[in-house]
């Protein structure tokens, strides 16, 4: 198993690579000025020519791709915003723990929800309540992330006052205790984990409900039954397994969605995160920062497709063939 | 294969599917003539108006009947996302096709590149290019079939390893059949079904794509309308301006179920043992 | 039956190895399953030469190799001549008309969406096709109106027969018959035996004979090999297997089979 795990991990490493080249290409060939990309147009002519030497614009493609290739894989280097001039790493990194925080307990909240409806809607298949559930679910799914915060904001903001609407902490966090500060979290959290975990766990809810009908209906199940296993230790025991064990390689799926959707409900609740960062950078021109957002997104999600996989391997010694993915 | 229409009317999904979908597509298509007003036609003086005889719908920031630019938005979302999905749909099925049935090296190739691609969360791509390109609906359309060629490209590529062993196909090879000949005549009337669920499903999600960067304004570009720059009018007072945040939403939703089940509906259809 | 004619054989197999990669270890050692192991046997024009065997003993990997499903080890196929693996792609292609399999699984053998008639426009030439068509139907005892008909439509004796008409459609000079009529039930499958035979009466064929089931081989074969493990215990002419058996593994067979 360790020869897999090795296998994974090097075959990643080509993947990397050639998503980085891809950032880089989609930076320099997408339509606009390319001498644009690292000029800061505010800056002084001398500026300008400094800059011009030190990421040698003046020379071929071919050697600017060389040099940022050794400034991201060595230096971690992706330059320094036109914004605020800070170093493209430190503003994402202090942009990442929002989009996390967002993200982790969008799953968190889409795995429960999602996996034991799934369960119970699958033991009760076709009934009134399966229908029903079924229904919701669809709409779920095809309802707009956005839309839905800006309803979920209509209402429960506006309307009741009940919770805030934007941003991770009040204006008057530092003066809470530590209890209040949770609770002033939690508040501020409970809309965009909602936005962006419904539609997240209706797909989960698809899925798991699939796969435990089939594992109901299965020829083992009913052997079970029939020699008078409780239904409770039926479920528990083997179907729960088995269903469950494509959810870790859909994750693996599912996590260039999720960043998707991170990036715009940041953007509805005003949460600081790398999406909303992006879209501010979009408008912006502020180039450093989208390559290395891009990037770091990729990496991202490449990062967890190795975990997903690995998580895999170990759980199901048959899967160790030697054909690759990411 | 035939199929009874009996078994099209009894596909709860099919027929609620079709009919949602209808529904809007007939207020696409004869909106216009329920409105005498120009979506693009800016009145100031009769700003976030709320719906009244003359305006069904209010009017927004710019005066802008916003029935008519329901209407005229729900054709722009349609047409990118039809578009984009037909090019994306054309593009993924080639390179599948030749990349499985060719096998070996160019296979593993192409299909690295597919995960690579895959790897690369479709908003922040897209958002990028469009946002950095100029405003133009072809790019955006460009770009969005771009980044959704590759889910087709892995359904054809399974369906035609699937289909590559049979025996029908490798008698077609002993009958010394051609490579193009096999794979139009052969391969693809038997791989369609999937390729058809997998392209109504891929409507539904451009549009969803395409709604949300026009609520962020990297869309669709003013005066031109989509059903996502409404909403992005609607973003600033969604109680108060209702008729701004709540119809063009509800209109992405409905039309996005409608397609939605109108695939699940086929795919119940076609293959009832691979449905969720 | 007429004793062949001595000539050129048609197929001369020699030395033919086929093994296929079985459990990829992560790592570099990969297990191989050996499927044929150094069989050699010719096929001389007008006959029709068997291999009997279990599930299992190579015998259909046999035809994929001829066919070129399957990449050999080692050694050489012989077709009127050519060396089939030395050929360029090109020219195997050409020449692959020549040899035609008629599969045991005929329920898959037919494109689903295709009708009979279609089938016909892809192999025949546009000015003879309507009469070689009949011609050919007559030959397998149908008639024109299946032309119309999709795969699902008929029946499986005449889904055997339409591969059948298939094959024989590109006039090929050898044709590889794999358990052509192991999936069928009994009476459908005598009707299969008796066209064959009919057949071969009406046109000079050569056949190949790939199945388990000696009963069949009884009345069709010519020369047979056995089969067994990948390796060819014994090849004799029919009668002489019958009646003189080398192998204890042959005599079991020849004991087991039913008089049909």
């Amino acid at each position: 198993m360790f020869h897999g795990i090795v296998r994974r991990l090097l075959s990643a490493i080509p993947t990397l690579l050639i998503g980085i080249t891809l950032c880089f290409l989609i930076i320099h060939l997408a339509p606009g000025n390319p001498a644009m990309r690292f000029l800061n147009p505010s800056q002084s002519a001398e500026t300008q020519e400094i800059i011009r030497e030190r990421f040698s614009l003046n020379q071929s493609l071919m050697v600017q791709y060389g040099h940022w290739l050794e400034r991201v894989l060595f230096h971690f280097d992706f330059g320094y915003s036109f914004y605020n001039g800070k170093s493209c790493v430190a503003v994402l990194a202090s942009a990442l723990k929002p989009t996390l925080l967002l993200s982790f307990w969008a799953l968190i909240f889409a795995l429960f929800v999602g996996i034991s409806l799934g369960i119970v809607a699958a033991t009760k298949a076709d009934t009134r309540f399966d229908r029903i559930i079924n229904s919701i679910m669809m709409v779920f799914i095809s309802t707009p992330a956005f839309w839905l915060g800006l309803m979920l904001i209509g209402l429960f903001t506006i309307r009741l006052g009940w919770l805030p609407g934007s941003h991770l902490h009040s204006l008057y966090y530092d003066q809470l205790n530590g209890f209040g500060q949770i609770l002033d979290s939690v508040r501020h959290l409970i809309l965009p984990v909602l936005t962006l975990g419904l539609p997240l766990a209706a797909t989960l809810f698809k899925y798991i409900r699939a796969g435990m009908v089939d594992a109901l209906q299965s020829d083992y199940i009913l052997a079970a039954k029939a020699r008078g296993f409780r239904q409770s230790t039926i479920l528990w025991k083997y179907s729960l397994k088995n269903s469950l064990l494509p959810v870790v390689s859909l994750l693996g799926m599912i996590i260039p969605a999720l960043l998707s959707g991170a990036l715009i409900i940041e953007v509805v609740f005003a949460l600081p995160g790398v999406g909303r960062a992006m879209v501010t950078a979009v408008f912006g021109r502020d180039y450093p920062i989208l390559m290395a957002g891009v990037s770091l997104a990729f990496f991202i999600v490449i990062l967890f497709n190795i975990i997903a996989d690995i998580i895999n391997m170990i759980l199901d010694p048959r899967i160790q063939t030697g054909s690759g993915g990411l | 294969m035939k199929i009874f229409p009996q078994k099209i009317l009894k596909n709860r999904s099919l027929s609620s599917g079709f009919t949602t979908v209808a529904i809007v597509f007939l207020f696409l298509l004869l909106g216009p003539l329920l409105t005498p007003n120009n979506h693009t036609f800016q009145d100031l003086s009769a700003s976030l108006q709320t719906p009244s005889v003359s305006h069904w719908m209010g009017t927004d920031y710019y005066g802008r009947d916003v029935f008519a630019r329901l209407v005229y938005g729900g054709r722009i979302t349609w047409l990118v996302a039809v578009i984009s999905t037909f090019f994306a749909v054309c593009i993924g099925t080639i390179i599948g096709l030749f990349s499985a049935y060719r096998g070996g090296w160019i296979d593993f190739v192409v299909m690295r590149f597919v995960d690579v691609m895959l790897a690369f969360p479709k908003l922040f791509v897209v958002l990028l290019i469009v946002g950095l390109g100029a405003s133009s609906t072809n790019l955006l359309i460009g770009v969005l079939a771009l980044f959704s060629w590759m889910e087709i490209t892995r359904i054809v590529r399974s369906e035609v390893i699937s289909q590559k062993n049979r025996t029908y196909i490798k008698s077609a090879r002993a009958l010394g059949l051609g490579t193009p000949r096999i794979i139009i005549k052969h391969i693809l009337p038997n791989i369609l079904s999937p390729v058809i669920v997998s392209s109504v499903l891929l409507i539904s999600t451009i549009i969803l794509v395409e709604s949300g960067l026009s609520f962020l304004g990297l869309g669709i570009q003013a005066p031109n309308a989509s059903w996502g720059s409404i909403l992005n009018d609607g973003k600033i007072d969604p109680l108060g301006t209702w008729w701004l945040s709540v119809p063009a939403g509800l209109l992405i939703l409905t039309t996005v179920t409608g397609f939605n089940l109108i695939g699940d509906g086929l795919q119940k259809l076609f293959d009832p043992r691979k449905s969720l | 039956m007429n004793s062949p004619i001595q000539k050129q054989p048609v197929l001369e197999v020699k030395n033919l190895n086929v093994e296929y990669p079985v459990n990829f270890r992560s790592g570099f050692q990969r297990e191989t399953k050996q499927a044929v192991i150094d069989v050699s046997f010719n096929i001389f024009p007008g006959e029709c030469f068997a291999i009997v065997g279990e599930s299992g003993c190579g015998k259909s990997s046999i035809i994929d190799a001829i066919l070129g499903f399957v990449q050999t080890t080692s050694g050489t196929i012989l077709f009127e001549k050519q060396d089939l693996m030395k050929l360029s792609l090109q020219r195997f292609r050409k020449l692959r008309p020549k040899i035609q399999p008629v599969f045991q699984d005929y329920n898959q053998a037919l494109n689903p969406r295709q009708r009979i008639g279609d089938i016909f426009k892809e192999t025949l030439p546009r000015n003879l096709r309507e009469s070689q068509t009949d011609q050919l139907l007559t030959s397998v005892g149908l008639s024109n109106e299946i032309l119309n008909y999709f795969p699902h439509q008929l029946s499986g004796g005449q889904k055997q027969r339409i591969v059948l008409a298939r094959a024989l459609s590109v006039k090929p000079s050898l044709l590889l018959l794999d358990e052509p009529v192991t999936s069928q039930d009994l009476s459908v499958a005598v009707q299969i035996v008796e066209l064959l035979i009919s057949l071969r009466k009406i046109m000079p064929m050569t056949f190949l004979l790939v199945s388990h089931n000696l009963s069949i081989v009884q009345l069709l074969a010519d020369r047979v090999a056995v089969m067994k493990n990948g390796q060819l215990l014994e090849q004799q002419p029919l009668s002489t297997l019958l009646q003189n058996p080398k192998h204890d593994y042959t005599k079991n067979i020849i004991s087991q089979t039913t008089q049909l």
